[in-house]
């Protein structure tokens, strides 16, 4: 499997977003891309995943262009995401949120198969009771293990998590970091990770990509980048919003 | 392992079947057959509104094109079964032009909906009177039995319950479902929400359009200011929330709730009748918003009915 | 949450409201142009002088139409929700209007104030009762009850002042500008439309609870945790709405007949407009009324069922082609 993105230009009116954005990805990877808030890393997710249409650049998928694709074509292409905002579950149990998955996504499933897959998955990802509680019931990280198992059940080439940490104490990020390498691991998955909790992506990321006001100000080896004087300047050097974790 | 839904499906048809069979009356049968064609309405409504979070105010227009569409080519001497599929599919293409609001937001659907059910009376109304014709139109009488139209209507209620039935065994339900939750999410899962959404609204259009030629068949003419009427779009609405959207048994109770009610509405309340439905749904909505079904459920202390059949 | 983006999606980004940093900003897109000079330009074939007239009544009854558009704006942009019984609440005044001048002899134009601070004050119990609690609910619930209000209205006007057509006839002199005869009560709805529309855009941008209430339909969780009370402002931003609604009610008692059922109609075209303009953007709202004014006064020259069905398509093109409406998104 094969990412690339080639001059991404998202503007919104007179703000740009994402400016002149270029990377590729490899498979089997885990890719952080950081930044501060504003710096367009969410619209970059929107952009890959088919939500936003860029003004410039290309998104190759496979050696496909997908720029500008449906985002429901993307999915099925294997593109999932989360989102970063907290979006409402359908109502049900939460084996039947993961199951959704099973039953869309890459490959279509059948009833009968996406419960079976999505079982597996819960089993993976230690569900334990949460299996069949309702999802209006849901604590923050249990919704969260809900939205990113059932983007698993999808069958992803990549998974692109959108700050996916943001509301866990530290303990569960801790569980989220093993959790996400093992779904690299046991599903070959590629994964990005936006994120600003620092030690997530320290442990994580084998390749880190910084933004800043829309533009890729660095990008190399998790402890290279903490290192990079940009980087710490356009988190702490102009009293902007510090670096967490 | 019998399957509960489709033993009820069974159930019910068997009842209703035999019903007319009881002796029953000419009063009680008339009122059996307009809470089965009720029933019809309520159901179809569900599949967008109920599961899929379209909410129609507008069914109105549906029913009221596939009457009068119905009326017209049974006068035109075209078999009545024809003439009611016919009545129903005009009906569902009615429904071309409001794809592209599918793009958007539900309520934008919900207003456009209304506003195609107001345009419509409208247009009816004016096309008579441009025309010159009288606008109702007379069905020849005796040409149906009310026997054969019981069961008539019963056949389309029960292969309404069928379809529910097996939309809920496929991927229909559950992707209306998932977009009704969130849109976004859905997409991002692979979810063709246009499609999904296109798909209950043919089916809501279609089906409802056919309830409304056998509403013409029952009563004998097709007068468009009360084909037209509001109402009909207020009806479905109403049932489906009093009985409990996104449910497969809510609208059967509601229906029958409904059937009740309008009977004594309309006896006790003459013209305030639409005004107190309107009460009623509104107070209703504010009281118990997840309908009958989900009260029951609660006091079972069972989680709200899940969607998988 | 960001202001309603008529796309389903509102992506994660937060970059739905923004705008340069400039207060207003307003970019007339080249296909909305395009769409009304073709309407336009099917009418070359006739008599220009004809068609200047009914442009200008088009222009006239515009700026009434964006009135009645400005309310729904501003509920759609706090509260989220198309509010279906706006057009209710505007026949609503003009009956009260209407009622004032039978009864009493007294004209619109006096009466208006005081219809103003009535519908301000029915608004009151309606969202304390009805709309509070169906917000609490769903988005859903509030549309029904929206709807469910409509139809109360419609039937409870019906019931006490039956469905005969009503209109105040005021006797006003046909004024001549530059060769053209506009019956002076267009003038007049147009100026007294106009500024009260201009009034409602001062408050909003200049008053405390203007910036508030802009502050609480770009982003009520943000607006909450600065200190907002978004209930009184809800509540607020019903009633400034509901008033408008009576103003526009009171200008259409002596602007056009009336029935109990009219309301219906005022509410999609206001919709349409409120999509036109751009959720949230007043400004926008009274020029698509304008616009609206002008293709509908136009195509009613074709025929008298023609200016809805014109509205109408309009309202389905800029749709397919632009749905976040002509122009920006309004930020304080």
């Amino acid at each position: 499997m094969s990412l690339v993105c080639e001059n991404i230009t998202k503007r919104f009116g007179g703000l740009t977003a994402v400016s002149h954005f270029e990377s590729s990805f490899e498979a089997g990877a885990i890719t952080g891309i950081i930044g501060p808030n504003g710096s367009g890393k969410s619209v970059l997710i929107n952009v890959i995943s088919g939500y936003y249409k860029p003004e410039e650049g290309k998104v190759v998928f496979d050696q496909k262009d997908i720029t500008g694709s449906n985002s429901h074509t993307v999915a099925r292409l294997g593109i999932a995401r989360t989102f970063q905002h907290m979006r409402p579950l359908m109502k049900g149990t939460a084996i039947q949120n993961v199951a959704l998955g099973a039953l869309f996504g890459r490959e279509s499933g059948t009833m009968k198969t996406a419960m079976s897959e999505a079982y597996q998955i819960c089993k993976e990802m230690e569900f334990g009771d949460l299996l069949s509680k309702s999802s209006d019931n849901l604590t923050t990280y249990e919704r969260k293990k809900v939205e990113i198992a059932r983007a698993v059940a999808t069958k992803p080439k990549i998974l692109m998590l959108d700050e996916v940490m943001a509301g866990l104490n530290p303990a569960e990020v801790e569980y989220f970091v093993k959790m996400i390498k093992s779904i690299r691991d046991n599903r070959k998955a590629t994964i990005i990770i936006v994120e600003h909790i620092l030690s997530a992506v320290m442990s994580l990321c084998e390749r880190v990509i910084v933004l800043s006001n829309g533009r890729k100000i660095a990008e190399g080896l998790p402890r290279e980048i903490v290192r990079d004087v940009g980087v710490i300047e356009v988190y702490l050097g102009r009293g902007l919003a510090s670096a967490k974790g | 392992m019998i399957d509960r839904t489709a033993l009820l499906v069974l159930v019910f048809a068997f009842v209703f079947a035999v019903f007319p069979l009881l002796n029953v009356g000419d009063y009680l049968l008339r009122a059996v057959t307009l809470f089965l064609l009720y029933l019809i309405l309520a159901q179809s409504w569900n599949i967008l509104g109920g599961y899929g979070g379209q909410i129609s105010l507008g069914n109105s227009s549906f029913f009221g094109i596939g009457g009068y569409a119905a009326g017209l080519l049974i006068v035109s001497r075209l078999s009545i079964a024809v003439s009611i599929l016919l009545g129903g599919l005009i009906a569902a293409a009615l429904t071309f032009f409001m794809i592209p609001a599918f793009r958007l937001r539900a309520s934008y659907f919900a207003i456009m909906t209304l506003f195609l059910g107001a345009a419509m009376q409208a247009l009816v109304t004016q096309l008579a009177v441009t025309t010159d014709t009288p606008a109702t139109i007379y069905l020849p009488l005796g040409l149906i039995s009310i026997n054969t139209l019981y069961y008539g209507i019963l056949t389309v209620t029960t292969l309404t319950l069928a379809l529910v039935m097996i939309l809920q065994r496929s991927k229909i339900i559950h992707a209306l479902c998932a977009i009704k939750a969130d849109e976004d999410s859905a997409e991002s899962l692979g979810i063709n929400a246009v499609l999904y959404k296109t798909i209950g609204l043919f089916l809501m259009s279609f089906i409802t359009g056919i309830a409304g030629g056998l509403y013409v068949a029952f009563i004998g003419f097709a007068d468009p200011s009360d084909m037209f009427a509001i109402e009909w779009g207020v009806y479905p609405l109403f049932m489906t929330i009093v009985g409990g959207t996104a449910t497969y048994v809510g609208p059967i109770i509601g229906a029958a709730i409904f059937a009740i009610a309008l009977q004594w509405l309309v006896t006790f309340m003459g013209t305030f009748s639409l005004l107190s439905l309107a009460v009623l749904l509104v107070i209703i909505v504010l009281s118990m918003p997840n309908g009958i079904i989900n009260i029951v459920a609660k006091f079972k202390g069972a989680t709200d009915q899940d969607t998988s059949g | 949450m960001p202001l309603p983006s008529p796309y389903i999606r509102v992506p994660d980004g937060c970059y739905d409201g923004f705008t340069d940093g400039q207060t207003l900003n307003m970019e007339v897109r080249v296909d909305s142009l395009v769409s009304t000079a073709i309407i336009l330009s099917l009418s070359i074939s006739l008599d220009p002088s004809t068609l200047i007239q009914v442009i200008l009544q088009g222009i006239l009854i515009g700026g009434f139409y964006g009135l009645i558009a400005i309310g729904m704006n501003v509920i759609f942009g706090v509260m989220n929700i198309i509010n279906i019984s706006q057009g209710d609440f505007v026949v609503l005044g003009a009956f009260v209007s209407f009622w004032f001048y039978s009864i009493f002899g007294l004209s619109p134009l006096l009466t208006l104030p005081l219809i103003a601070i009535l519908l301000f004050a029915i608004s009151i119990p309606v969202y304390r009762v009805l709309m509070k609690g169906a917000m609490k609910i769903s988005i859903d619930t509030a549309l029904i009850v929206a709807f469910g209000i409509s139809l109360i209205l419609q039937n409870l006007m019906t019931e006490f002042w039956s469905g005969d057509t009503r209109l105040v006839t005021l006797q006003f002199p046909n004024i001549t500008v530059g060769g053209f005869t506009i019956p002076a009560r267009f003038l007049i709805v147009f100026v007294l439309s106009i500024i009260s529309s201009l009034s409602l855009y001062a408050v909003l941008k200049k008053t405390f609870i203007g910036k508030a209430i802009i502050a609480v339909s770009l982003d009520s969780r943000a607006a909450a945790l600065v200190g907002a009370d978004t209930e009184r402002i809800q509540q607020f931003s019903f009633g400034i709405s509901i008033l408008m609604a009576g103003v526009a009610g009171a200008l259409l008692s002596f602007l056009y007949p009336f029935v109990p059922t009219s309301g219906g109609a005022y509410t999609f075209i206001a919709f349409v407009i409120v999509i036109l303009g751009g959720v949230g953007n007043p400004i926008g709202s009274m020029v698509g009324g304008l616009i609206l004014g002008v293709v509908g006064s136009v195509s009613s020259l074709f025929g008298p069922g023609w200016s809805t069905f014109a509205s109408f398509m309009l309202f389905v093109i800029v749709l397919l082609l632009k749905p976040e409406g002509l122009f920006r998104r309004f930020g304080a």
